[in-house]
C-alpha cells in the first residue's frame, strides 16, 4: 500500500500551476508533458509505436506533484497518441497519435496549456517522434510501409509548420529513427550500421538540411538496439538499449560520455535490470526516468548518484514518457547549404588507405567502385572513379541517393568494400577522411591531390557488370 | 512646325548628344588616366568624387578598460601585479580581496611582467613603447627603462653563474631582447622564431620561449612554427624544436622533474577545404610537449571529440598537485592537465595503427581532470603553489579569477574596474575572442586574426568549391574605411562580412546578428593598422618613397596611370577601393579582379599576393609580376626595388 504522502503525491496530477498564469506562460517548473498507457497494457520501449502506444495511450500535461489538480488531456480526439515533445518557446508541443488504430500515426502539434491537437503531417505509412528544430521546423521519423525493401526503410524527414513541403533528410539505404537535437544543433538520431552482421544500430548525426552525416557514438556498445538518444547535463548522451533481437527485449538506461561516446555504454542505474520505458534529461543534472514501480511505471527524478526520487504515478496507467516543461537554450540553428537546383553533390576522400583494419602491404589501390542499392538487395553500380597517388578522389555524386564504396586495385580485386550508407544533398561538398579511418580521429592538415584539377564524374565500370 | 524652328531643334539635339558623347569620351579618358583601367566598367564618379577622405576609424576614442595582461606574485604570495595594458597601469593588488595596495601609470601599453623577488624588482613589457621598464616591487616606484625590439610582450628573469638575465620576448620584431639588470641594459638580441610570445626558464637558468606564427612557407606546405631554447648568458640559441602544423602559441610552462616544457598551441589544418567544422576538420586546440634535450616534439589534443576549448594562451604547472593549467582564450575556461596522466598517455602507442595521437581527439578524456569555466577570455595565469591559488587574468572581463588549486572550484572574482561600462567597442572585442559563435566553439574571429591581425596562413573555402580560390588570410588591421571587403572586393561593408554569409562557410553555426555583429564591426573598425616595421625617415625609405608616386621610371620613360603605384594605392589609406588584375591569377582561381588592399602595416603582413605565394615583398616584383602587371618594375634595379620595400615597410 502506498503511505499518504504517495497517494497524495499520486493524485498530485494538478493543472493548477499552469492554469493560475491564465495561459500566458507553461514554463512553470514541475510540468511535465506525460505519456500515459493503460495500465492493463504491457509496457514496451521499443520501435514499433503500435506496440509503445496501444489504443488509450495518450498525452497529458500534468502540474507539480506539489500543486494538485487534475491533469490536461493534450491528445483529446485521438485513439492513441505519445512521445511528446516541447517547442523551444514552451507554448506549443507536438506529438506523435492517431485517431483510429487503423490509421497510420501522424505528427500532431498542441498549443500548451490546454489547445486541441492540430495534425501537422499526412504520411501515409506514418510518422512518429517529433522534434523541435531552431527554425520552427519538426523533424521526425517517416516510418516505413511495411512489406517495403531497401530505400524503404524509416528515415527523418521535416516539416514547416508554416508550409506543405516535407523534406527527406536522411537518404541512407538503413533505418533512422529516433531523433533529438543536441546543443550544437545537430540531430543525433539512431541509424543502423552499415554493413553489420548480424545487424547493429549506433548513434549519427546531421546537420537540420540533412548534411554532413557524421557516425556519433555507440558504435561499440553491448546492445544491438537503441532508441531514444538524449543529451544530458554532465557531458553524456543518455538512450535505452536493448541487448537481443527477441520480440520483447529489455530495455535499459545507458549512457555515453561525448568526450568518447564510441565507447561501452555504462547503465544509468547500475547494478539493476531496470525495464527502462523513457529517460530524459532536465535543466539540472537530474534525468526524468520512467521507471517499473508497485504495478504500472512511474515517473521518477534520479539524481547523478542514482539517487531516485517519485515524481509522479497514476496507478490506472503507466507514465511511459515524461518531459519537464521547463526553458531550456534553444541550440544554434546551423545554416543550410543545400542549393534547390542541384541535383549532385561532391564527395571528397582525402586518403582511402585511412583504413582500420589498414589495408595490407602489398594492397596498391587504384579506383573506387561507388554503388546504390539495387532491387532483391543486390548492388547497382552507378561508376568508378580513379585515385590520385595520395589516395584522395573528388567526385561529384547523384544527391539525395544512398551511395557505397568498393576499393579496388588495378585488376579490379576488391580491397574494401562499405555498403550503400552515406549520401550527399544537393550542392553538398562532402568530406570523408578514408575509408574507415578511426573513430575520434581529426584529419591530417594535408592538401588532398584530387582538390588540384575540376570534381571527377563517374566512369562505367570495367568490364560492363552493373548490377552484381 | 516652322522650318527655322525645326532646324533649331535639331541643332540642339545634335549639340547635346555632341556633348553627351564628348562627355563620356571625356570620362572614359579620364577614369583610365586615374585608375589605370583600361575598363572603366564598375567604376563611377562617385567610386572617387561622392568618397570622402575616409576617416582613420582606429582613432575614434572609446572608453578604455584595463584589460588584464600579465601577471605576477610576491615571493610570500600576498600580493598579485597585475598589468593593465588598456588603462595604461601596473596594479599591485591584496591577494586576499583584491584590495588595491598601489597602482603606477605606465605608458605606452604595460603588457608582460616578470618579478625579481631577490633584487625586490618589477620588469614590465611597454608594447606599445618597445621598451622595457623597471619598478621597485613594493612602491611601484619607477627605476629606468631600457629600449628592446618591437612590441615586446613577456619577459621571464633567469639567473646564471652568477648572472641575472632578462629575456624579453619582442613580438613584432620576431626576436628576443637578452638585458642585464645592473644596469638595466640591453646585451643582444638573438633571432627567435616568429612573433615570440612567452618565455620559461629551466631550472638550468636556459630560457624557452614559444613563438605566436608559423614560419613564412609555401602555401600548399605545412604551417611550422618553434620553439626558441637560448642560453640567456652565453648568449647563443640552443635549439629551436618545429611545431608542426601548429601555431598561436602563447604560453609556455616547465613541466617538474623533466627537461620538458608544454606549450599550448592551435593545430591548423588550413591545407584541407573547409567542408565541416566537425571533427577537428579547421583547427584544434593542444598541448605540445617539448623534450629540449632532443628536441622532441608530441602534440596531445586539449579538445574533445564535441567540445572543443578554443585559442589555448597563458599555461602554468603547479608541482605541488602534478597539474597544469590552460588557459583557453577563446572558450573561457581553463583545461586542467594532469602530468602524470599526460605521462602515461605519452608512453602508450597512439589508439589508432598508423595514426599519431596529435589528432586523436578521444585522447584528452585521459589526461584532462576538469574544465573550469571563466568570464571572457582568460589568457594570463600565475600561481602561487603554497596558497594554493590560481589567478587567471580574464583579458576582457576586467577582472582576475581566483581558482583553489586544490579542490579546482572558483574561490573568488577579483575586480578590477567597477564602472568600466559597456560600449560597443569593449563587447566586439569580447564576440570577438569568443569561440560561441563557431561550431562547437572550435575557433574565434581571434583564431585567424590573433590581435586582429593575420596568421600569415591561405586557407580553401569550399564555397567556390575543393582547391578553388586558395585565397591568403587578409589583417584586420586598418580595414575600417577600406570597402569593399574580401579579396574579390564583393563586400561592401564589414556587416555583410562579418554576417550570414560568414556563418555558412566558416562558422557553420548560427550567424552572429543583431548588436553582436554591430559591435563586432565597431571593434573592428577600432584595430589600428600594425605599426610600420621601419622608420619613414631613413634615406632608402625617402627614395623608395619618391618611386612610389613617380611618373617616370627610373630609366626616366613615363610611366602610365597603370603602371604607378599610387594608382591603386593612393594615401592616406594607399588603396583606390577597387578591384584590379595584377596579373597573378593562378589557374584555380576565378577570373575575376581582386581587392586592391591596403597598405597600411604591410611590412608585418607576410606572405603577400591574394594566394600568399609570394613570401616577401620583394618577391611581389622578382618573381611574381613577369609581364609588368602588378607595375613597371622590370625597368627597376636590385636598389630601387630595396628602397622600394623600405618604403612599404615604413608604412
Amino acid at each position: 500500500m502506498r503511505s499518504p504522502w504517495q497517494t497524495s503525491l499520486l493524485l498530485a496530477s494538478a493543472l493548477a500551476a499552469c492554469n493560475d498564469t491564465g495561459g500566458e506562460a507553461v514554463m512553470t517548473p514541475g510540468c511535465l508533458l506525460v505519456t500515459q498507457v493503460p495500465a492493463a497494457a504491457e509496457p514496451w520501449a521499443g520501435e514499433d509505436p503500435d506496440l509503445r502506444y496501444p489504443p488509450g495511450s495518450r498525452v497529458v500535461l500534468v502540474a507539480s506533484p506539489r500543486r494538485g489538480a487534475d491533469p490536461v488531456l493534450l491528445s483529446e480526439g485521438l485513439a492513441a497518441a505519445g512521445a511528446p515533445a516541447l517547442a523551444p518557446d514552451g507554448e506549443r508541443a507536438a506529438f506523435m497519435g492517431l485517431t483510429r488504430p487503423e490509421d497510420p500515426w501522424q505528427i500532431y502539434l498542441v498549443d500548451l496549456p490546454h489547445g486541441r491537437p492540430e495534425r501537422l503531417t499526412s504520411r501515409p505509412a506514418g510518422a512518429a517522434d517529433p522534434v523541435f528544430l531552431p527554425d520552427g521546423r519538426v523533424v521526425f521519423t517517416a516510418l516505413a510501409q511495411r512489406g517495403k525493401g531497401p530505400g524503404h526503410a524509416p528515415h527523418l524527414a521535416a516539416r514547416d509548420p508554416g508550409g506543405e513541403q516535407v523534406e527527406r533528410l536522411t537518404h541512407g539505404a538503413g533505418s533512422a529513427t529516433s531523433p533529438t537535437l543536441i546543443a550544437d544543433g545537430r540531430i543525433l538520431f539512431v541509424g543502423d550500421q552499415p554493413g553489420a552482421d548480424p545487424p547493429r544500430q549506433a548513434l549519427f548525426t546531421i546537420n537540420p538540411d540533412g548534411t554532413c552525416l557524421l557516425p556519433y557514438g555507440a558504435h561499440h556498445a553491448g546492445a544491438p538496439r537503441l532508441r531514444r538518444p538524449r543529451e544530458a547535463p554532465g557531458g553524456r548522451v543518455v538512450l535505452l538499449a536493448a541487448g537481443g533481437l527477441r520480440a520483447a527485449p529489455t530495455w535499459t538506461a545507458v549512457q555515453l560520455p561525448t568526450s568518447n561516446p564510441f565507447q561501452a555504454p555504462r547503465p544509468l542505474l547500475p547494478g539493476e535490470a531496470a525495464h527502462c520505458l523513457a529517460v530524459e534529461p532536465t535543466s539540472g543534472e537530474g534525468l526524468l526516468m520512467c521507471l517499473p514501480y508497485e504495478d504500472t511505471h512511474a515517473v521518477f527524478t534520479v539524481d547523478p548518484e542514482g539517487g531516485r526520487t517519485l515524481l509522479f504515478d497514476d496507478d490506472s496507467r503507466h507514465e511511459v514518457e515524461a518531459v519537464r516543461v521547463e526553458g531550456r537554450p534553444t541550440p544554434p540553428a546551423i545554416p543550410g547549404v543545400i542549393q534547390e537546383d542541384a541535383a549532385t553533390g561532391l564527395l571528397l576522400c582525402l586518403d582511402v588507405k585511412d583504413s582500420r583494419p589498414p589495408l595490407p602491404a602489398a594492397a596498391r589501390p587504384a579506383r573506387v567502385r561507388v554503388t546504390v542499392p539495387g532491387a532483391e538487395g543486390r548492388l547497382h553500380t552507378l561508376g568508378e572513379v580513379p585515385l590520385e597517388a595520395d589516395g584522395s578522389f573528388l567526385v561529384r555524386v547523384p544527391a539525395d541517393q544512398s551511395l557505397g564504396f568498393e576499393l579496388l586495385d588495378a585488376d579490379g580485386r576488391l580491397l574494401r568494400s562499405v555498403p550503400p550508407f552515406l549520401w550527399v544533398r544537393p550542392g553538398e561538398i562532402r568530406s570523408c577522411m578514408g575509408c574507415h579511418p578511426g573513430h575520434g580521429m581529426a584529419p591530417h592538415n594535408k592538401r588532398p591531390q584530387a582538390v588540384s584539377h575540376a570534381p571527377l564524374t563517374l566512369q562505367p565500370p570495367e568490364g560492363g557488370d552493373w548490377t552484381r | 512646325m516652322t522650318r527655322p524652328r525645326r532646324l533649331i531643334i535639331l541643332s540642339g539635339c545634335l549639340l547635346l548628344a555632341g556633348g553627351a558623347w564628348a562627355a563620356v569620351a571625356w570620362s572614359r579618358e579620364h577614369i583610365r588616366s586615374v585608375t589605370g583601367r583600361s575598363d572603366p566598367s564598375g567604376v563611377s564618379c562617385l567610386s572617387c568624387h561622392g568618397r570622402e577622405v575616409p576617416d582613420f576609424t582606429w582613432e575614434q576614442s572609446h572608453p578604455a578598460h584595463p584589460d588584464p595582461a600579465g601577471l605576477a606574485l610576491s615571493g610570500d604570495e600576498t600580493r598579485l601585479y597585475v598589468a593593465c595594458p588598456g588603462t595604461g597601469e601596473v596594479l599591485a593588488l591584496d591577494c586576499r580581496d583584491g584590495e588595491v595596495l598601489a597602482r603606477v601609470e605606465v605608458p605606452d601599453t604595460p603588457f608582460g611582467l616578470a618579478l625579481d623577488t631577490e633584487a625586490g624588482r618589477l620588469y614590465v613589457t611597454c608594447r606599445s613603447g618597445d621598451r622595457v621598464e623597471a619598478l621597485q616591487a613594493s612602491t611601484l616606484q619607477r627605476l629606468g627603462a631600457v629600449e628592446v625590439g618591437r612590441e615586446p610582450v613577456a619577459l621571464a628573469v633567469t639567473r646564471r653563474d652568477g648572472f641575472t638575465r632578462l629575456v624579453v620576448a619582442n613580438s613584432r620584431s620576431d626576436d628576443v631582447s637578452i638585458l642585464g639588470t645592473e644596469p638595466l641594459a640591453e646585451i643582444t638580441r638573438l633571432t627567435a622564431g616568429r612573433g615570440p610570445s612567452a618565455v620559461a626558464v629551466t631550472p638550468t637558468g636556459d630560457a624557452v620561449v614559444a613563438n605566436r606564427l608559423a614560419r613564412v612557407t609555401d602555401p600548399d606546405r605545412q604551417a611550422v612554427s618553434e620553439v626558441t631554447v637560448l642560453d640567456p648568458v652565453a648568449p647563443r640559441i640552443r635549439s629551436r624544436p618545429p611545431l608542426h602544423s601548429a601555431h598561436l602559441a602563447e604560453g609556455v610552462a616547465l613541466m617538474p622533474g623533466s627537461n620538458r616544457a608544454l606549450v599550448p598551441v592551435v593545430r591548423t589544418r588550413n591545407l584541407l577545404p573547409i567542408t565541416q567544422v566537425a571533427r577537428g576538420w579547421v583547427m584544434t586546440s593542444a598541448l605540445a610537449v617539448c623534450d629540449l634535450r632532443t628536441g622532441a616534439v608530441a602534440q596531445v589534443p586539449l579538445d574533445e571529440l564535441n567540445a572543443c576549448y578554443a585559442d589555448p594562451s597563458g599555461v602554468v604547472v603547479d608541482p605541488a598537485t602534478r597539474r597544469a593549467f590552460v588557459a583557453s582564450g577563446g572558450g573561457d575556461a581553463v583545461s586542467v592537465v594532469d602530468l602524470d596522466g599526460l605521462r602515461a598517455f605519452l608512453a602508450e602507442p597512439p589508439r589508432v595503427e598508423g595514426r599519431s595521437r596529435d589528432d586523436d581527439l578521444l585522447a584528452a578524456r585521459r589526461y584532462v581532470v576538469k574544465r573550469i569555466p571563466t568570464g571572457a577570455n582568460p589568457r594570463h595565469m600565475a600561481l602561487a603553489p603554497r596558497s594554493g591559488l590560481l589567478f587567471v587574468a580574464e583579458h576582457l572581463g576586467d577582472a582576475v579569477l581566483v581558482v583553489d588549486t586544490r579542490t579546482l572550484k572558483v574561490r573568488s572574482r577579483l575586480r578590477l574596474v567597477t564602472d568600466a561600462g559597456d560600449d560597443p567597442v569593449s563587447r566586439g572585442a569580447r564576440v570577438f575572442a569568443s569561440a560561441r559563435f563557431t561550431f562547437q566553439g572550435q575557433f574565434s574571429c581571434r583564431s585567424c586574426h590573433p590581435e586582429g591581425h593575420a596568421d600569415g596562413l591561405t586557407y580553401d573555402f569550399d564555397i567556390d568549391g575543393p582547391g578553388r580560390n586558395i585565397l591568403e588570410n587578409r589583417s584586420l588591421r586598418g580595414v575600417g574605411g577600406t570597402a569593399p571587403f574580401k579579396w574579390n572586393g564583393k563586400n561592401p561593408s564589414l556587416k555583410v562580412q562579418c554576417g550570414a554569409r560568414f556563418a555558412k562557410v566558416l562558422t557553420r553555426t548560427a550567424p552572429i546578428h543583431g548588436r553582436d555583429l554591430d559591435d563586432l564591426v565597431a571593434y573592428i573598425r577600432s584595430l589600428p593598422p600594425v605599426p610600420p616595421r621601419t622608420p619613414g625617415s631613413s634615406a632608402a625609405a625617402a627614395r623608395g618613397r619618391r618611386l612610389f608616386f613617380a611618373e617616370r621610371g627610373p630609366d626616366g620613360s613615363p610611366l602610365t596611370p597603370r603602371q604607378r603605384c599610387s594608382t591603386c594605392h593612393p594615401p592616406p589609406l594607399y588603396t583606390n577601393g577597387l578591384t584590379a588584375d595584377v596579373g597573378t591569377r593562378a589557374d584555380s582561381d576565378d577570373p575575376r579582379e581582386l581587392d586592391v588592399p591596403h597598405l597600411l602595416g604591410i611590412g608585418s603582413s607576410a606572405p603577400y599576393l591574394h594566394d600568399g605565394r609570394a613570401r616577401t615583398l620583394e618577391e611581389i616584383w622578382t618573381v611574381y609580376n613577369p609581364d609588368d602587371l602588378h607595375g613597371a618594375t622590370s625597368t627597376y634595379s636590385k636598389h630601387d626595388l630595396n628602397d622600394l620595400v623600405e618604403f612599404l615597410r615604413s608604412l
